[in-house]
C-alpha cells in the first residue's frame, strides 16, 4: 500500500514527502527490529563457532606437527 | 582556512572524559591480547589466510559485518545522510537487497567457494591462465591498497573528533600511528584466525553501540523534527533519490546497483574472502542471507546519525549550523558532523562504548584488508613469479612484510595526501579499477563455457578504464573534447559524471571481453588445477 502510495505520487508528479518519509522510516524501523535478534543470535552462536574453529585448527596444527615428524 | 576555524571549534564541543578514555584502552588491551593469543594457531597458509576453511555461517556474519561496518563507511554514510538527507537511504536498500539476491541464488560466491581458492586471482589462474592472474593480481592490489589509502586518515579525524583531541597539534599523527601499530600486531602475528575472533567481539561492540546510539537519537531529536528539517532545508531532493536535482539522480542510483550492490558482497575481496573461508558452500549461501541485514544496516544507521547530526545543527542548535553548513566548508566540516554530534548526544561511558565500537570498526576493516592486499600479492603476483615453488613458511613470512609496507604506505599516503573531500568518489573510483574487470572476468568464467584467456585479459584492461572517472581526470578530458568539438562544457560537465564514466566502463568491459572470447577462443578448455600452490612445501623459493 505504501509503494503504491508513493509510485501513485511519483507518477502524478505531486510528490507527498511524508510517503517518503514513511517509507525510509518503515525500512530503518524493520532492518533495526531484525538486525538486533541477529546481533543477539549472532552473539550466542558465534561464540559456540568459535570454539568449534579453534578446536578444528588444534586438531590441524597437530596433524601439521605429526607430518613434520614423520618425514 | 575557513575549515581550520570550524574545526577548532568542532573539537570543543564534545564532552569525551576519563572514563571513556578507560573504555577504550580496556577493548584495545582486549583485542592485541586475542590476536597474540590465537597466533599458536597460525601454523600453515591455509589457516594463516583462510583460518583453515573452518568458519560457521554465524561466526561469518560476525566477522563480515565487522569488516565492511568500517569507520570509513560510517563516516561518509553518516555525510551522505548529513547532506543527502533521507534520500540517501537508497543505498542501503540497494546494498541490502544485493546481499539477499548472492545469498539465495549463491551467484558468484558459491561456484567460487565451491573451487577452493584463497584468492580471487588465483581462481584466474584455475580458469584464465597464470599471465591473467598476475595481471589480476596486480590490478587488484594497486587498486586495493590506493583504496585504503584515506581509511586510515578519515578513522583517525573521527576518533580525534569525538575524544576532543586537539586538532592543531599532533593528536592525528599520534593516533593513526598507534592505531596501526597495533593493528600491524595482531594481524601480522595471527593472520585471518586472529581477524575473525577480534572481528567477533568488534561484531558484538558494534551492534550494541549503533542499536543504543540510534534509540538515543530518535528518543532526543525526535522523528517528526528529521522530517521538518529535512523538508525546510532539503525539500524534494532530501526524500527522493531519483530527483535529477539532487545530489544523487537515476544515473547514481543505477551505478550504486552494481558498485554498492552486487561489487560490493560479492566480487570485493575482503567480503569474498569472508565466503572463501566458510566452511562450505552451503555455508556461503547463509553466510549472505543473513549478513544481508547487517548490509542495509552499515548503510542505513551512519545515514541515519548524518540525518540526525543535520536536524541537531539546523533546528535544535542553530548556532552551530554555520560550522557545518558554511558554503566553504561543508564537504571537510560535513565529515566532523557526526562525530561532533554524538559528542553531544551520548553520555558519559556510552560515548566510551560508542568511540571504542567506532575503533572496533576502524580496526577490523584495516586488518581484513591489510590481509587481503598483502595475501594478494604473495599468492598472486610474487609466487606465480618464482621460478621455484614457495614453501609455507617463506608464503607467510613475505605476507607478514607486505603487512608491514602496506601499513607504513597508507600511514604516510594518509599524512600527506592532500585530496578532494569527496571521499566516497575517491574510494569508488579507485575500487573501480579492479572490480570493473572482475566483475566480468567472475561471472563470465564461471558461467559461460567460451570465456577465453584473451578475453578476460582484455576485460582486465579495460575495466582499468574505470579510473577515467576520477574528477581530475574527467573534467580534463571534457574540457579538452568540448574544446575541440565547439560544445558546451557545463552542459557535458553536469551530463558525464563519475557515474555514468563508471557505467560506460562496464559496457566497454563486458564487449571487449565477450568480442575477445568470440574472435580469439581457447584452443582447449583451461580448468587446470592450481599449481602453484599443489607444490610440495620442502621446494622453496
Amino acid at each position: 500500500m505504501l509503494a503504491y502510495s508513493l509510485i501513485a505520487d511519483i507518477v502524478s508528479e505531486q510528490v507527498e514527502y511524508n510517503h517518503w518519509f514513511t517509507f525510509w522510516i518503515s525500512i530503518l524501523f524493520i532492518a533495526l527490529a531484525i538486525f538486533t535478534v541477529l546481533a543477539c543470535v549472532v552473539t550466542v552462536k558465534g561464540w559456540f563457532e568459535i570454539k568449534t574453529m579453534l578446536a578444528r585448527l588444534s586438531q590441524l596444527a597437530k596433524d601439521d606437527e605429526g607430518d613434520d615428524g614423520e618425514t | 582556512m575557513h575549515l581550520f576555524i570550524a574545526d577548532l571549534q568542532i573539537h570543543e564541543l564534545t564532552h569525551f572524559s576519563i572514563l571513556d578514555w578507560v573504555i577504550v584502552a580496556i577493548y584495545l588491551t582486549i583485542s592485541l591480547v586475542i590476536g597474540i593469543y590465537v597466533t599458536r594457531y597460525a601454523t600453515n597458509m591455509d589457516a594463516y589466510i583462510g583460518a583453515g576453511r573452518s568458519v560457521g555461517p554465524w561466526l561469518g556474519v560476525a566477522t563480515m559485518t565487522g569488516t565492511e561496518m568500517g569507520l570509513i563507511t560510517v563516516m561518509y554514510m553518516a555525510q551522505s545522510g548529513f547532506t543527502g538527507g533521507f534520500a540517501a537511504f537508497h543505498m542501503a536498500l540497494i546494498a541490502g537487497g544485493a546481499t539477499l539476491f548472492v545469498g539465495l541464488t549463491g551467484f558468484i560466491v558459491k561456484p567460487l567457494r565451491a573451487h577452493r581458492v584463497l584468492t580471487i586471482p588465483e581462481y584466474y589462474e584455475k580458469r584464465f591462465g597464470r599471465k591473467v592472474r598476475i595481471v589480476g593480481g596486480i590490478i587488484l592490489s594497486a587498486a586495493g591498497i590506493l583504496n585504503m589509502g584515506l581509511f586510515l586518515q578519515i578513522g583517525a579525524k573521527f576518533i580525534v573528533g569525538a575524544t576532543g583531541l586537539p586538532i592543531d597539534g599532533n593528536a592525528l599523527i599520534i593516533v593513526m600511528t598507534v592505531l596501526l601499530i597495533l593493528v600491524l600486531v595482531y594481524t601480522v602475528l595471527g593472520g585471518m584466525i586472529s581477524v575473525i575472533i577480534t572481528d567477533y567481539t568488534q561484531f558484538v561492540v558494534l551492534s550494541f553501540g549503533v542499536i543504543v546510539t540510534t534509540v538515543l537519537a530518535i528518543y532526543t531529536i525526535g522523528l517528526d523534527s528529521m522530517y521538518e528539517a529535512v523538508k525546510t532545508g532539503m525539500g524534494r531532493k532530501g526524500f527522493d533519490p531519483t530527483d535529477p536535482g539532487g545530489p544523487f539522480g537515476p544515473a547514481y542510483v543505477t551505478y550504486q546497483i552494481i558498485a554498492a550492490g552486487l561489487i560490493g558482497c560479492a566480487v570485493w575481496p575482503t567480503a569474498v574472502s569472508r565466503a572463501l573461508a566458510m566452511e562450505s558452500p552451503e555455508a556461503v549461501k547463509k553466510q549472505y542471507i543473513l549478513s544481508s541485514v547487517s548490509f542495509t544496516i552499515r548503510f542505513l544507521i551512519p545515514m541515519f546519525w548524518g540525518v540526525a547530526a543535520y536536524t541537531f545543527v539546523t533546528q535544535i542548535h542553530p548556532e552551530q549550523a554555520s560550522l557545518f553548513l558554511d558554503n566553504k566548508t561543508v564537504d571537510g566540516a560535513g565529515l566532523y558532523a557526526m562525530p561532533a554530534f554524538l559528542g553531544q548526544l551520548l553520555p558519559i561511558g556510552i560515548l566510551g562504548l560508542i568511540t571504542a565500537a567506532m575503533i572496533a570498526a576502524f580496526m577490523s576493516t584495516h586488518d581484513s584488508y591489510l590481509l587481503c592486499w598483502s595475501s594478494v600479492i604473495t599468492q598472486d603476483v610474487v609466487a606465480p613469479l618464482c621460478q621455484t615453488p614457495m614453501s609455507t613458511t617463506a608464503r607467510i613470512r613475505l605476507t607478514r612484510v607486505f603487512i608491514v609496507l602496506i601499513g607504513i604506505f597508507i600511514w604516510a599516503w594518509g599524512l600527506f595526501y592532500k585530496g578532494s573531500d569527496r571521499i566516497w568518489d575517491y574510494m569508488i573510483i579507485t575500487g573501480a579499477i579492479y572490480f570493473t574487470g572482475a566483475l566480468v572476468l567472475l561471472a563470465g568464467g564461471l558461467y559461460w563455457k567460451r570465456a577465453s584467456r584473451v578475453g578476460a585479459m582484455l576485460g582486465l584492461i579495460f575495466g582499468a578504464s574505470a579510473i577515467l572517472g576520477l574528477e581530475p581526470i574527467r573534467i580534463t578530458l571534457i574540457d579538452v573534447s568540448c574544446s575541440i568539438l565547439n560544445a558546451n562544457v557545463t552542459y557535458w560537465h553536469k551530463a558525464i559524471t563519475s557515474s555514468v564514466v563508471g557505467l560506460i566502463s562496464i559496457g566497454l568491459t563486458l564487449i571487449t571481453f565477450i568480442l575477445g572470447s568470440f574472435i580469439w577462443p581457447d584452443t582447449k578448455h583451461h580448468q587446470t588445477s592450481n599449481p602453484v600452490n599443489d607444490m610440495p612445501e620442502s621446494q622453496s623459493c
